[in-house]
């Protein structure tokens, strides 16, 4: 019955080994939580609740949530990090069995997968739940011209706290990932720990797709630089660590090593041909917003420069 | 000198306790005691091209590093420690550390999340009052800025540390051996002393935070979960449930009775309000 069970099993699933799965678990869920959250975007429902207000108010008040908001929270938070942590403790477990997991590493690395997975939702809920304020203090704050002080305190904790702890918990858990792997290459280089052709491809494939995704929200998220410097600082620690065992990179065995060197080589393309395109800005973030593109002030910018260099 | 004397004797896992609950206070005395300085950062509101300055006290950023932070590694650290010393006893298999990891993780983000809305939104709740009766616009921000300040925050703190602390029940097997030795009574004495100081300090607080009922509904579904696992690993009885010998089942049984009298009696003496959260908030009554 085992063996049996054992067949299905490799049958069905493209990759058995436990380093590979977490990362294609991880892609899939990821890919999984955008669509449903999209579907909460087409639904647009408001979600409200009827509060009692003390602290002297002593009144009844209707607060209204966007439901697409509630959902985002939802699956790229605690749901992610369910996925995100049954991938680390798989992939830390199976490291122990071979004996490839001191314990003062495991140890070390559980402290910065759980400072990961704060940073990440400390992050999307200060981004998310400013993002709605931050629109409504905009609203009021043209109407009335009352209140600018709420929407500065609003929108640089949505734009700049928000995405730049996210996406810096995104990759600290990244780093984890790649950091659990043996640093000797040697290692890797058994047949047990060999990645084949399929599994590369499913390896290489969503890093791309992930990287333009990453680049785009970046840019929007006005955290680019911050991402594309602490990609380049960990993809180089990295490379020297391993350089220093002296038995090559066997970076093609390393599924989120590999991930991180796309990501970091597509979002410098990005980020170049987006700067080259729109031009530059004279302070931090220094590059356009994509919806900074829909705003006619910024095209008009955009087709100004562009005559000009014509 | 005196302090080493009195911890000596004291068990490592509780003294990891008492650093969790250390951190818990240090979260309230920095943002209790620490409005000055402020930290201006100046920024660039891209779209307009606006140099602005975002300001906030020292106080709230070192709440946020110590709740939202060195609270949850605190309590990985106890919970991993207490987890240790049943593993090597062969007592704890990896499906349960397993599941103990991942509502861990869950506690922990209601704690951090909780506490940097909690920090935010408190600010902006002083800030936005102001303009509640200005116009319905103005009060419906109102209103959403309270909820995720007084309601949402307060109560995914409570509930978060609630949770993490039934990890640490969860983290001690049904079964243990044993003969209570006066060391395991000294700490099940620390622990409990521990335990009626945190549990009459979280219900005000609680209170205060408007969650008073959900502390009161957490401590008491985890303690009737705590009674039916001991009910069947007894054998229709509560043999394994020696308190005495549980330091941190201890330290839960004096926390609820502390709370629970607190928040009960808080509410008959002052009254109670018509809807969630039911108990008149301390800083409503003085």
């Amino acid at each position: 019955m085992k063996q049996r069970v054992d067949k299905i099993r490799a049958d069905v699933l493209v990759t058995t080994r436990p380093f590979t799965r977490a990362f294609v678990v991880y892609m899939i869920a990821l890919l999984a939580s955008y669509l449903i959250v999209q579907l909460f975007r087409i639904a647009n429902v408001q979600l409200s609740t009827t509060i009692w207000l003390s602290d002297g108010v002593d009144s009844f008040g209707v607060a209204a949530f966007p439901l697409f908001t509630l959902a985002e929270i939802f699956f790229f938070g605690p749901w992610m990090s369910v996925i995100m942590t049954l991938c680390f403790r798989k992939s830390m477990v199976f490291w122990k069995k071979c004996g490839l997991m001191p314990a003062k590493k495991s140890q070390i690395l559980t402290y910065l997968f759980i400072v990961s997975i704060l940073l990440m939702n400390t992050g999307l809920v200060t981004n998310r739940a400013f993002n709605i304020v931050s629109a409504m203090v905009k609203d009021f704050y043209d109407a009335t011209t009352l209140g600018f002080d709420n929407y500065v305190f609003a929108y640089f904790l949505d734009e700049l706290v928000g995405h730049h702890l996210m996406n810096a918990g995104m990759i600290l858990f990244f780093l984890v990932m790649a950091l659990a792997m043996p640093r000797d290459s040697s290692v890797l280089g058994q047949p047990a720990f060999l990645m084949n052709g399929g599994e590369k491809v499913l390896v290489l494939v969503p890093s791309v797709i992930y990287g333009v995704i990453f680049s785009y929200e970046n840019l929007e998220g006005q955290s680019a630089v911050f991402s594309i410097v602490m990609l380049g600082i960990l993809a180089g620690a990295m490379i020297v660590g391993i350089m220093m065992k002296k038995k090559g990179y066997a970076i093609g065995n390393r599924p989120f090593f590999t991930f991180i060197i796309i990501q970091l080589i597509v979002m410098a393309v990005f980020l170049l041909v987006w700067g080259i395109t729109l031009g530059t800005k004279p302070y931090y973030p220094f590059f356009y917003e994509p919806s900074e593109l829909q705003n006619t002030r910024c095209f008009h910018l955009f087709l100004t420069k562009n005559q000009f260099r014509a | 000198m005196e302090i080493k004397a009195s911890l000596r004797g004291i068990a490592p896992q509780t003294l990891y306790l008492l650093l969790f609950l250390v951190v818990l206070g240090s979260g309230y005395a920095f943002s209790e005691f620490i409005s000055t300085p402020v930290v201006d950062i100046p920024f660039v509101i891209t779209e307009t091209g606006q140099a602005v300055t975002f300001s906030m006290s020292l106080g709230k950023i070192l709440e946020i590093i110590a709740w939202s932070f060195g609270l949850i590694l605190a309590g990985y650290l106890l919970i991993e420690r207490n987890l240790a010393i049943w593993e090597g006893q062969g007592m704890v298999s990896v499906r349960k550390k397993d599941l103990i990891f991942h509502l861990f993780i869950i506690a922990g983000i209601m704690i951090a999340t909780g506490n940097i809305l909690h920090v935010y939104f408190n600010t902006l709740n002083g800030m936005v009052e102001d303009f509640a009766e200005t116009s319905f616009e103005g009060w419906t921000i109102f209103v959403l800025v309270y909820d995720i300040d007084e309601q949402v925050s307060h109560g995914l703190i409570h509930v978060g540390i609630l949770l993490l602390i039934a990890m640490l029940l969860a983290a001690e097997p049904v079964n243990i051996q044993g003969d209570l030795t006066s060391k395991i009574a000294k700490n099940t004495m620390f622990t409990m002393l521990l335990g009626f100081v945190m549990g009459a300090v979280q219900a005000f607080a609680a209170l205060e935070g408007q969650a008073g009922i959900l502390v009161l509904l957490g401590s008491w579904t985890i303690m009737l979960m705590v009674l039916v696992v001991h009910f069947r690993a007894g054998q229709r009885g509560f043999d394994t449930l020696r308190l005495f010998e549980r330091p941190n089942l201890g330290f839960f049984a004096c926390f609820i009775i502390a709370a629970t009298i607190t928040i009960i009696v808080w509410g008959l003496i002052f009254g109670f309000v018509p809807a969630y959260p039911f108990f008149k908030q301390p800083g409503d009554v003085f």
